[in-house]
């Protein structure tokens, strides 16, 4: 068994750190994350079972003591949240009779020829970050985690029917972010 | 008839959990003859594969990146994992 704390620590402690400051955005709380995420594995690492690597297991880990966080802070909001309950965008997106309000583009080239290039990841993750704090942290723990819709909401407290329409705003938000600063296809004129 | 609107719900809801058959056709019917419910989808969907690239690029960051956790707070989380131990 070659685990030592100096060893977790050196080797994993810089990506630990900066997965947590992409997602927190606070340096101090980020290192917090980090060091209450190597006490839990640690105290756990028995319990490593070395079907994933060691760094996957420990971002697991990270993501759980990061949404513990996230359900902290939102419990002492009203829960009428803002962020939540923001029908303003939608609205200008379509008419009163559900029809689309602009043209809607195409997106042009397969993905993977916009993914291989550096520029578009920091376009994405821009246009991530330009979510409301509620909307981003959710649809990274349902889209990216893949956490069961029943323990998202669950752990938020809201109907799986207001879970759909925070992740479906959220996909719209990144889709008309990614029309205007990668794209360049923003909408324009008439849609019919 | 589906909407627009209506549409661009279903398709999100599409991606969480499997739509009834209903759903389905209503949904595919629409963006037969709407192209802009179909080019929507299609961002929808690139949307989804991108953040699955995203978090494993996240998680891959070169080590020579620039932010790294400071020497003082790497030094308080060795000791305390010693502690742990007996």
């Amino acid at each position: 068994m070659t685990d030592s704390p100096d060893e977790w620590v050196s080797s994993h402690g810089d990506a630990l750190f900066r997965y947590a400051i992409k997602h927190v955005r606070d340096r101090e709380l980020a290192a917090d994350l980090v060091q209450e995420t190597f006490l839990a594995a640690w105290k756990a690492r028995v319990s490593f079972d070395g079907r994933s690597s060691r760094r996957t297991w420990l971002i697991g880990i990270l993501r759980h003591k990061m949404f513990d966080v996230f359900r902290r802070t939102k419990r002492e909001r009203p829960a009428d949240d803002p962020e939540l309950f923001d029908y303003l965008a939608e609205r200008e997106e379509f008419r009163d009779n559900g029809h689309w309000a602009h043209a809607q583009s195409n997106w042009y080239g397969t993905p993977e020829e916009h993914f291989e290039q550096d520029q578009f990841w920091t376009v994405f993750e821009r246009c991530l970050e330009a979510l409301p704090e509620t909307m981003e942290l959710v649809f990274r723990r349902r889209s990216l985690e893949g956490i069961e819709t029943d323990t998202v909401c669950q752990e938020l407290g809201v109907s799986s029917t207001n879970l759909y329409v925070l992740l479906y705003r959220a996909r719209m938000k990144l889709r008309s972010c990614l029309d205007k600063n990668w794209f360049n296809t923003e909408p324009t004129g008439k849609s019919c | 008839m589906l909407n627009c609107e209506k549409a661009t719900h279903l398709m999100s809801e599409s991606l969480e959990h499997p739509l009834t058959f209903g759903q389905r056709l209503s949904l595919g019917i629409h963006m037969l003859v709407c192209r802009m419910c179909a080019a929507t989808n299609n961002k929808f969907q690139f949307i989804q594969a991108a953040l699955e690239i995203y978090d494993k690029r996240l998680a891959e960051l070169a080590p020579d990146s620039s932010v790294a956790l400071p020497h003082s707070a790497k030094a308080e989380i060795i000791s305390r994992l010693r502690s742990l131990d007996p």
